[in-house]
């Protein structure tokens, strides 16, 4: 940066030097109530940097850390477990039988409703 | 990472500064403590692991910030009151209604007391840009790294903007550190 200024003047630096070290002084002039201000923000703001740790503590925040935790335990298992994810393979056979044993407990089920009418329709006999 | 200790006595170095640079740049007292007390606790809650060497720009930086939001809510805060006053058939009841702006202490002033008028003056005038390079390497005394570092631009626009700002104060205040 070239400076214009006569030779006589101060330069760019040493002028606002001089402007700085006015602000520097009236820094050190504040009035007290103000200090005593920032001195309690301060007190505050240190509190608050040694305050993470206990915030952490608070026990919303473990129960909801544990849930995530157990959850994503039992996805984990699950995942890790073929038999839970596969479905079972079952031949033509398997599904006949299957099939068969539903029409038995059909057929049990018709013959006793048959059987529980005819006692209705004589309930003296037997 | 500092200790609370360290913590305590950087604060304790900067706060004054930090209310005096809120104080020319937002012109209001009570609003310029809640901006350092907003800075400190940012400060003491988000960056207090980082290594101590790093605090000052850090703090500088998040001083800046605060004082630009400072400045956007004031200016939609003005733009909404100064609609309902055009819009207003009766502006008296709306002053009336408006709660004024934050009390204005005069014991305390808006104004540092060992500081000539015509340079706060000048001071508060000047671009936020301009304010911040000017405050931060002339009165903090920060390099021009740590400055870029703060205001969060190049070191090219730092030299300018400090440049622009000490050019734009001689020329203000003429001849008043010229003797």
């Amino acid at each position: 940066m070239t400076e214009s200024k006569p030779p006589n003047q101060p330069s760019d630096g040493e002028w606002a030097e001089k402007a700085a070290a006015q602000l520097r002084d009236a820094e050190q002039h504040l009035p007290s109530d103000v200090q005593l201000q920032l001195q309690s923000a301060r007190r505050a703001a240190v509190e608050a940097a040694e305050q993470p740790e206990r915030r952490a503590a608070k026990p919303w925040l473990t129960l909801g850390a544990g849930g995530l935790l157990a959850a994503a335990a039992t996805v984990l298992v699950l995942l890790s477990s073929p038999e839970m994810m596969e479905m079972p393979d079952l031949d033509e056979q398997e599904l006949a039988a299957a099939q068969e044993v539903e029409l038995l407990e059909d057929l049990e089920f018709v013959a006793w409703m048959l059987a529980m009418e005819e006692t209705d329709e004589n309930p003296n006999q037997g | 990472m500092g200790s609370p200790a360290e913590l305590n006595q950087f604060l304790a170095s900067v706060e004054k500064r930090a209310y005096a640079m809120a104080l020319v740049a937002v012109k209001n007292s009570d609003d310029a403590l809640d901006i350092v007390q907003d800075v400190m606790l940012a400060l003491a809650k988000k960056y207090a692991h980082k290594p101590v060497h790093e605090w000052p720009p850090l703090f500088y930086r998040i001083l800046g910030n605060r004082i630009t939001d400072h400045h956007r809510s004031s200016s939609l805060r003005n733009r909404l009151f100064g609609w309902f006053d055009n819009a207003s058939e009766n502006p008296n009841t709306l002053i009336e209604q408006t709660r004024g702006p934050r009390s204005h202490n005069p014991d305390r002033g808006h104004m540092l007391a060992t500081v000539s008028a015509q340079l706060q003056q000048a001071l508060s005038g000047l671009p936020h840009r301009q304010q911040q390079a000017f405050m931060l390497r002339a009165w903090e005394g920060l390099d021009v790294k740590a400055t870029a570092k703060a205001m969060g631009c190049s070191t090219g626009s730092v030299k300018t903007h400090y440049s622009r700002a000490v050019h734009a104060l001689r020329d203000m205040l003429d001849d008043h550190y010229d003797d």
